[in-house]
């Protein structure tokens, strides 16, 4: 959508654009005039926005996208709190997978085509630690060493690129809303920039700090005016200006949808639909709920569909698909796209308390008008021989979900893709109707990855081996991951020419146990599950 | 042009003038006017806000002594006590802290009773009658230096509750800052290599000849005693020596306690570069090998000369330029190092400078969140009881903890390893406390202060010489609250929209004020306060 339909699309916003602070231009750091950037046109032009909902705690994608294909070993391995496998909610389209049956909401969404589900999105080496894994989600940095890992975030760095000087420059013509808000009171690492929050935090629009103006007029050119005081003027008049914007947009625009009540992340959708239809230019919100740490009781002994873990799946459901109308009968569904993230899936294989502990990948949902619906991936490889140490290997890497949605939804370019998630990472299929001019590819998502062939042989093996594998040409790569989803090798990773491979393994040092194979060709992957004997 | 750089200027000239004053201001002892503004400085940069009774009581002596009180007057407080009842399982079963009765202190029992999960349900709340505790202690603070020490430590050596999970551990370790604060750094960085918080929180327990995790003995160096200024040149191998010296110690639970496990530990002698002198530390038991390697480390001029940065960061200005390096900074570490790293000499040099007293270091350092947050309170003179009241008292302390918190400044939980921010990450420093989250918050704080008539905002009126004159009572409140004079036009426009109704007619206040109007004067006084602590001033100190 270009600006004109936006402005038409938005309501108008009465409140006048604040003047600049009397042409005052403040820089803490030092930095160059980074306005400059924009006025030379860096800035996209877009009008799309991003609703991130972090699921806290580490949601159990297993019982959220139940594998059909699977269904043996799956409730093999988690007998206790499995979903019966005719409770799971079918889809169109697809026998592989379907729903947990408290998402008859979504279900239809999904059938409606605005669902699209990533299936085993995670990293190599996944960390278990609910504030590390949160800060890898959030920086789209796996690296250990605090020296050299990101303390930004992906979107911060995102946002800081975008509107560079941000926030001495700002609000501007070019951009005279907040870049993100977070409807929460704590700030998140994901919007974070290299020195400032990219985003404001908003617990109640209605309620946001009502700044009398703030009055301080010690001249600031004379001395004995100081930096700091002049730092904190600035920041008060920012604030100031932020906070009346968004209060201002939130009371221009109201519901048209009905929410679920009871429901937290209703309450914070329903918030961020009304500032998009106040007309902000705001590009990312970030909402988040908690209670996905279900060690314990996850489920209802006497019935597995219901249970801690239902009611938080029923919420998300009730949820989007509440704030998907709203976004309809404002006539903004196709500025928005959704995702959900969570800091990592669940085990495998569930404890004796009727709940999961601290696991590796789990699927993500993306949801809005512009989705490619469908399954991304295949179903996990779940191990008929569970151990209770047996994660789920990533199929995707979740930085490439994150590419994925800065190239595809907001048109961002190399090498700016690059210099923001840190490294290149494959695009992977997730946006319809190419906004963003890119082509676009077929709706092939479905069973996509059975177009790669993968196999070995024997399996078991113990000492030597040989891998069988197809590539469509490009960058193939294949990784052998240990149950704890480490990558302990890379047996291929090169340019190819599309045909069919061999790769012969002996003596390769590993423990007996069970590996996976992932095979990932641009777009595609593939994992099978193998076995080493001693 | 910004005050530091005028003022210097103006110091230049002078000297080209053929007077020899300094340009820089250094360590020499300050010999200047003793008034409320000089006092106000020391207390706001010492304590947690300057309350006007302490500010008239050091009136009364020397700088000298001042200074030496605040220094001194070091009390030992006892430790934090259960406030908490019964514990609910997740099968509606309740569970009592068996062995710690209501009031008594939890810090020897190891919690080892109960199932695992209400094990870690009894260790949240004993960390959070520990927070309590401190906060308390911080709100209810004497005439002294110590909280802010105490805090300082904690900033230094930044153990992270969700690291530890062991709140007996927790207290152990803030013990251990307490009881140093003021002594021998290097009897505090020994300790600390060995306190079993340390232990946990940079993996020192899994440290064994078999597999050397390096991570204390990095940050050991990095962070605590030598960091990464230009003179530091510790090489990747004097990291792996540390942790060759650092092998075998262990902690256990009960009693809350670390031990040297004497198999576990690699007996080779260890070398360390020329940093070092080529320092051999010979195998052999395991504390006399730490002592060593705390001695080798505080023998190099660097370590001094960092201890000397971070604390004049914490107590003066974030910004160390060549002149402040050269005539405070090299000077003082000189001082920490002939008095065999005691901090308590070398503070005192510090705070009884003229550099500290310089009026380009007073009024501008950013309040951190406990400085607002607990200063506001005491500058108002808002009563709390005893730290040790954990009936009445700790839901009050609960209270400023968690406001600190929301405004990131969490105790027991800094961000990292490495302390607040505030006072190392470059180029913001202080101004990193205040942003759009955070300002916001305060200003909702200080709202409900004053709303909920949490402050007596007439009380400290009548801190005014003349509060039935609308001027006085400005130039006297305003005084007394910011560091920053307010300007003539500003205290125009406060006293006519507050205080005369927008009506120019002093005589309205007057007439209100001696009248004893309440309503009139609490309305006029509640909104006049609330606008005066959202002023960018407000945050300074």
């Amino acid at each position: 959508m270009n600006r004109r339909k936006f402005l038409k699309k938005s309501v108008p916003a009465t409140v006048a654009m604040p003047a600049l602070l009397n042409g005052f231009s403040f820089m803490a750091s030092g930095q160059e005039n980074n306005a400059l950037a924009w006025l030379m046109g860096q800035t996209t032009d877009t009008d799309h926005v991003l609703v991130l909902i972090q699921l806290s705690g580490g949601n159990d994608g297993l019982n959220m996208i139940v594998p059909l294909d699977m269904y043996a070993n799956y409730y093999n391995a988690r007998t206790n709190v499995a979903i019966p496998q005719s409770q799971v909610l079918r889809l169109n389209g697809t026998d592989k997978t379907g729903f947990h049956p408290a998402m008859t909401a979504l279900q239809n969404m999904y059938n409606d085509g605005k669902v699209a589900v990533v299936q085993s999105v995670g990293y190599a080496n996944p960390n278990f630690s609910h504030f590390r894994a949160t800060d890898i989600w959030s920086s789209g940095d796996t690296r250990e060493d605090r020296r050299v890992r990101a303390k930004t975030g992906w979107v911060g760095r995102y946002l800081e690129n975008e509107f560079p000087g941000y926030p001495d420059a700002y609000p501007s013509t070019n951009m005279p809303d907040p870049l993100s808000i977070q409807i929460s009171s704590i700030p998140t690492l994901t919007v974070q920039g290299k020195v400032y929050s990219m985003g404001l935090s908003v617990t109640n629009p209605e309620d946001i700090y009502k700044f009398v103006n703030p009055f301080s007029d010690y001249p600031l050119d004379l001395p004995p005016a100081n930096k700091e005081l002049k730092f904190l003027r600035v920041v008060s008049e920012k604030t100031k200006i932020y906070s009346d914007l968004i209060r201002a947009a939130y009371q221009r625009a109201s519901t048209m949808a009905t929410y679920p009540g009871n429901n937290s992340l209703a309450d914070q959708l329903k918030i961020v639909a009304r500032l998009i239809k106040g007309g902000l230019k705001t590009r990312v919100y970030t909402v988040s709920v908690g209670g996905f740490d279900t060690h314990k009781k996850q489920v209802n002994p006497s019935d597995t569909t219901t249970g801690m873990h239902a009611n938080l799946m029923k919420n998300l459901s009730e949820g989007i698909t509440a704030f998907q109308k709203d976004l309809e009968l404002m006539g903004l569904e196709d500025r928005v796209l959704g995702m959900t993230f969570s800091e990592f899936g669940r085990r495998i294989k569930s404890n004796a308390s009727l709940g999961t502990d601290h696991g590796a990948a789990a699927p993500l949902l993306m949801f809005g008008d512009h989705v490619k619906k469908g399954i991304l991936g295949n179903s996990p490889d779940i191990p008929a021989d569970i151990q209770v140490v047996n994660n789920i290997p990533f199929q995707y890497d979740y930085r490439s979900v994150y590419a994925s949605v800065l190239e595809q939804w907001f048109c961002v370019k190399q090498p700016a893709l690059d210099q923001i998630l840190l490294q290149n990472y494959q695009s992977l299929p997730l946006i319809k109707g190419g906004p963003c001019g890119l082509p676009d590819t077929p709706d092939d998502n479905n069973n996509a990855a059975d177009k790669l062939m993968l196999k070995m042989w024997p399996s078991p093996y113990t000492v030597s081996a040989t891998i069988q594998f197809s590539t469509n040409g490009g960058h193939t790569m294949i990784q052998q991951i240990d149950a704890l989803g480490r990558v302990v090798k890379v047996l291929a990773s090169a340019e190819y020419a599309a045909g069919t491979y061999n790769v012969d393994i002996y003596n390769d040092g590993l423990a007996s146990g069970v590996y996976f194979l992932r095979l990932q060709n641009k777009a595609l992957q593939k994992v099978i599950t193998v076995v080493k004997m001693p | 042009m910004d005050r530091r750089d005028f003022i210097k200027s103006i110091r230049r000239n002078i000297k080209t003038n053929g007077k020899h004053k300094s340009m820089f201001s250094g360590l020499a002892p300050y010999a200047g006017n003793w008034t409320a503004n000089e006092v106000t400085h020391l207390l706001k940069r010492t304590m947690f806000g300057a309350k006007k009774e302490d500010v008239d009581y050091f009136l009364t002596l020397s700088p000298d002594a001042a200074i030496d009180e605040l220094l001194n007057s070091v009390t030992v407080p006892g430790p934090p006590v259960r406030d908490y009842g019964l514990i609910e399982d997740e099968f509606g079963v309740m569970w009592d802290d068996v062995g710690v009765p209501q009031g008594q202190t939890w810090v020897n029992d190891p919690n080892t009773m109960g199932n695992p999960g209400i094990i870690s349900a009894i260790n949240n709340l004993r960390v959070s009658s520990l927070r309590k505790w401190w906060a308390g202690l911080i709100v209810n603070q004497g005439r002294s230096i110590q909280e802010k020490m105490v805090l300082f430590w904690h900033h230094h050596f930044s153990v992270q509750e969700t690291e530890v999970q062991n709140a007996q551990f927790l207290y152990r370790h803030h013990a251990l800052l307490r009881s140093n604060a003021l002594g021998s750094f290097k009897t505090l960085l020994k300790e600390v290599t060995i306190d079993p918080a340390m232990l946990v929180h940079l993996n020192g327990y899994v440290n064994s000849k078999q597999a050397p995790d390096e991570n204390y003995a990095r940050e050991m160096q990095e962070l605590f005693s030598i960091g990464r200024g230009n003179d530091s040149h510790y090489t990747e191998n004097d990291v792996i020596a540390a942790a060759r010296v650092l092998t075998g110690w262990r902690v256990k639970a009960d009693p809350p306690s670390s031990y040297f496990d004497a198999g576990a530990h690699d007996t080779g002698s260890k070398t360390f570069s020329d940093f070092y002198n080529n320092t051999t530390i010979p195998g052999g038991d395991g504390e006399q090998e730490i002592e060593a390697l705390v001695n080798m480390i505080c023998s190099t001029t660097e370590a001094a000369r960092f201890i000397c940065r971070k604390l004049y960061r914490w107590f003066v200005y974030y910004q160390i330029d060549d002149a402040v390096e050269a005539e405070v900074i090299i000077p003082m570490a000189t001082i920490l190092q002939s008095n065999n790293f005691e901090i308590k000499p070398t503070l005192s040099v510090l705070l009884k400078s003229e550099h500290f007293f310089d009026i380009l270091n007073q009024a501008c350092y950013i309040k951190s969140p406990l400085d607002f947050v607990v200063g506001t309170l005491r500058e108002f003179n808002v009563s709390f009881p005893a730290y040790t009241n954990y009936t009445a008292g700790y839901p009050l302390f609960y209270s400023l903890y968690r406001n600190a918190a929301e405004m990131q400044q969490e105790l027991f939980q800094p961000p990292d390893v490495s302390g607040w921010p505030s006072y190392y990450q470059e180029p913001m420093f202080y101004e990193i406390w205040v942003n759009s989250n955070s300002l916001p918050k305060r200003a909702d704080y200080t709202d409900a202060l004053v709303n909920g008539s949490i402050i007596d905002v007439r009380a400290f009126a009548n801190y005014s010489s003349n509060p039935a004159d609308p001027n006085q009572l400005i130039n006297d409140i305003t005084a007394l609250m910011l560091r920053y004079p307010l300007s003539a036009g500003s205290k125009t426009y406060v006293k006519n929209r507050f205080l005369l109704n927008n009506v120019p007619d002093d005589t309205i206040w007057t007439n209100a004020w001696n009248s004893n109007n309440n309503s009139v004067i609490n309305n006029s006084l509640k909104e006049m306060f609330k606008f005066l602590m959202n002023l960018p001033e407000f945050h300074l100190c």
